[in-house]
């Protein structure tokens, strides 16, 4: 099948000190690059992103409230808005020890009370950041004073800025 | 005798046996991957290559090894351990003598573990979570397009490079981080990447009657 071939193709000293530079070369590479540490120089929060609607001649309006103060259920002594006005958006925290965190809005024209259900989903960010919490949306509940209803849009709360959740009043 | 006869008769003919390579399994050890231990102390792994020539022009391929790492931070701990196999083939398109420029393809398979025993997530409005991740198994695949150069350094000592164009196939990973690092596959965000390795090898002689 194969021949035996007398090997004529052999490296002089130049080649060989060539090759053993090339060694040293790749050993400095990788340890420089393997060496530097990196920082975590930001670490994001997944926080549920809330849009106020309204349905205006059967149009969805995205619009905005006034007055409106948000605080966390079982955390009313710490707001996490405070009669703030024009609000088209805002962000909410969920609890990670917890399936269920409930909020109490307080807008211009009365209060509601809303209550989000999750799975909690610890999400490796980095080395240098370490872990983040996500959440998976499944399922809402809520009063009705002012509140018409509470839509989940996407159910994976990350640190992406993807809108979760429309309140439409 | 005339000169010119003379010279003739003493030059050595090469033949077409004198640019085939030598039959030979071809065994071989990663230099990076055993290197990387002192730039990056939370990983250690070793990889094995070997090849056999199937032809002149072929070489049969398979890698394999295993590689952990574990990370231990005030705020986390992460264990990850696992094994990986390669096969495939090389072209070689360089016809001389014991030296290879070979551009092939692999087949990669990999099962590993990772779990967090302890990870704590900083929340300043509801409280710290303070929780873990089960350690959990997971098998992927990806295919892999490789370019190699070897050279022979001593008698039936090479010394070679390889670059790696990586993709990985169908499955999914793990459902609590991007798939940063796989054994045998490397770090990514996405579904490809790229690896630089540096390799040793012997050739075990294999003379045929």
């Amino acid at each position: 099948m194969f021949m035996n071939v007398k090997q004529i193709h052999v490296l002089n000293k130049n080649d060989r000190k060539s090759y053993l530079f090339n060694i040293f070369i790749a050993v400095v590479i990788i340890l420089v690059t393997g060496s530097c540490n990196e920082e975590c120089h930001f670490k994001p929060r997944s926080r549920v992103l809330v849009n106020f609607h309204s349905v205006v001649n059967s149009s969805d309006v995205h619009a905005a409230v006034d007055s409106l103060t948000v605080r966390g259920l079982g955390r009313e002594d710490s707001l996490l808005y405070n009669a703030a006005n024009n609000i088209r958006t805002i962000s909410i925290p969920l609890d990670g020890n917890s399936t269920e965190s409930g909020f109490i809005f307080d807008f211009d024209r009365g209060s509601d009370t809303i209550w989000l259900s999750y799975i909690v989903r610890p999400w490796f960010l980095s080395p240098e950041c370490g872990f983040v919490l996500n959440f998976d949306l499944t399922g809402t509940r809520h009063t009705t004073n002012v509140v018409d209803s509470v839509v989940i849009v996407v159910s994976e709360v990350t640190t992406f800025d993807d809108t979760n959740i429309r309140i439409y009043n | 005798m005339p000169f010119a006869s003379w010279a003739q008769d003493d030059t050595p003919q090469l033949t077409e046996a004198d640019t085939l390579p030598e039959p030979g399994l071809r065994i071989g050890f990663n230099l990076v991957r055993s290197m990387m231990v002192f730039a990056e102390p939370s990983r250690f792994g070793l990889e094995a290559v070997a090849d056999y020539n199937l032809g002149p022009d072929w070489f049969a391929a398979a890698e394999g090894g295993f590689s952990r790492r574990f990370i231990e931070e005030p705020d986390y701990r992460l264990n990850e351990n696992g094994f990986f196999l390669r096969f495939g083939a090389d072209r070689n398109f360089h016809n001389h003598l014991n030296e290879v420029i070979g551009l092939g393809a692999r087949l990669g398979f990999s099962l590993y573990n990772r779990g967090a025993p302890f990870l704590e997530v900083e929340e300043n409005y509801w409280g710290d979570f303070s929780g873990s991740l089960p350690a959990e198994t997971f098998f992927r695949q990806w295919a892999e397009v490789v370019l190699t150069l070897k050279t022979e350094i001593f008698s039936n000592v090479f010394l070679g490079w390889s670059l790696r164009g990586k993709v990985l196939l169908f499955g999914s990973g793990d459902r609590h981080m991007d798939d940063r690092y796989i054994p045998g596959f490397g770090s990514s965000n996405v579904n490809s990447t790229a690896g630089f390795d540096f390799y040793i090898y012997y050739r075990i002689p294999l003379k045929f009657q």
